[in-house]
């Protein structure tokens, strides 16, 4: 999967999407593992794999808005890699947030805006990797330019395709500025939750 | 996107040059790391006084132990030593005597700093090895759960010893490397094959979850077609040359990444 092209049009478009504010907790549920005392909240912003809002390379963090929706997240993603949830000890992170502007693609009016439907949302994004897309989906091109400062937004908010009722946000790394703040619970993870 | 940090042991007036290359290149260089910090690339300047006014077989000597002491402050760091005053005639002689010197004992030698920082990005680019692209190695001494894999006098990781992990031949290793299989038997801690060999470090990483700590379940883990790869199984994966994918998918295995 490559970078997206430079769109002038989604640019534009993003400059002029309604924001909203964002504040509340969010999750994340780690593998238990001999390292995963070490693997602490501030680590996680290093993650730049590619991902269902954004392509390889960017620097974001990946969580839930419900408990329940970071098992569910966490479980399908054990499953992939052939392991089973049900003999994984598990830990979590949990997190206070606030952001001033965020694209919250929970509300029809923003999706429309954008150019997303809830099956854009919900389909699957992993390349296979032998024979990878030739270019991102839209919501990851949407996450690249959000990521480079368009639209001045820090994350996305949008529903889970693991749970039904449950949703996850995507916050880009640099882009908590001003009076935006994510600040953990505590700096690592907590068996079971906190 | 965030650069690679590559830690410069330099003295002026040349190590202003040499901050202005890496910078060109997207790197971002540093003097001095954080103790929680972590650094895979260092560009050593050998200071002139190893190789000024010496026959060549003295400054050979001089330059092995400036190069044992430096290995030992970065023991899995990838060393670039840069010769910057050194006269080319000189160079030449000293490169052709590392020709002759058993490949566990030899090091990499520069006289221009673009020379080295063009391998930093040969590299990147071969093992896409960001050190922030991989969550896991922001945490300290996260390579002691790979001590096994290396060579214990060179700290260099050991192909036979990769091999024998993930149970794959060595011609097999030898041709994703690069080299003949002869080769690597003869230097299985090979630098050209060090790129290769840390994506599966990264990938033995998943011995710290505890339904793949043992040896034979992460082989067995490595031949599996997964759905996580399209029903491919990590092995095939090396065979395509995508080994990086799967190193990158470990990482978000241990670290919950679920990624959208």
């Amino acid at each position: 999967m490559s970078t997206p092209a430079h769109d002038p049009a989604l640019q534009a478009t993003l400059q002029s999407s309604i924001a909203v504010p964002f504040e509340g907790h969010i999750f994340r549920v780690i593998p238990g593992s001999s390292i995963v005392g070490n693997i602490l909240f501030e680590h996680l912003w290093a993650g730049e794999a590619a991902g269902r809002c954004n392509p390889k390379g960017v620097a974001r963090l990946y969580a839930t808005l419900e408990r329940k929706t970071a098992q569910a997240e966490f479980d399908y993603y054990q499953r992939l890699a052939g392991l089973d949830p049900a003999l994984s000890d598990w830990y979590s992170y949990a997190a206070r947030v606030k952001l001033a502007r965020v694209l919250d693609l929970r509300c029809a009016d923003t999706r429309r805006q954008v150019g997303l439907t809830l099956d854009q949302i919900g389909e699957d994004w992993d390349d296979d990797p032998l024979h990878p897309r030739a270019a991102p989906t839209r919501l990851q091109s949407i996450g690249y330019w959000i990521s480079k400062g368009y639209g001045d937004f820090s994350g996305i908010v949008y529903r889970s395709a693991r749970r039904r009722a449950g949703h996850n946000i995507v916050i880009f790394a640099g882009r908590v500025i001003g009076t935006d703040f994510v600040t953990p619970i505590s700096a690592a993870p907590t068996k079971g939750w906190p | 996107m965030t650069r690679d940090p590559v830690l410069l042991e330099a003295r002026p007036p040349f190590a202003s040059a040499a901050r202005e290359l890496l910078i060109a290149a997207h790197f971002e260089p540093v003097v001095q790391l954080p103790a929680d910090r972590k650094v895979h690339w260092i560009l050593h300047q050998v200071p002139s006084s190893v190789y000024k006014t010496r026959t060549i077989e003295q400054i050979f000597v001089r330059m092995q132990k400036e190069v044992a002491k430096t290995k030992e402050r970065h023991p899995h760091g990838m060393i670039a030593f840069w010769v910057p005053e050194m006269p080319e005639k000189q160079y030449i002689e000293i490169s052709f005597k590392l020709t002759r010197i058993p490949r566990t004992a030899d090091f990499d030698l520069y006289i221009n700093v673009s020379g080295a920082v063009t391998r930093f990005l040969r590299e990147k680019s071969i093992g896409r090895s960001s050190a922030e692209s991989f969550v896991l190695d922001q945490i300290p001494k996260i390579d002691t759960l790979g001590d096994d894999l290396r060579d214990s006098v060179t700290g260099k990781l050991d192909a036979k010893k990769v091999g024998e992990l993930f149970n794959i031949k060595l011609a097999a290793l030898a041709d994703a490397v690069g080299v003949t299989r002869q080769a690597l038997d003869e230097n299985p801690v090979s630098e050209k094959a060090q790129p290769v060999l840390r994506l599966f470090e990264r990938i033995a990483r998943l011995r710290a979850h505890p339904q793949l700590s043992d040896s034979a379940s992460l082989r067995k883990w490595f031949q599996k077609p997964l759905p996580m790869f399209s029903g491919r199984s990590p092995y095939e994966l090396f065979e395509a040359g995508k080994l990086e994918v799967v190193s990158g998918k470990v990482d978000q295995i241990l670290t919950g990444d679920f990624g959208g």
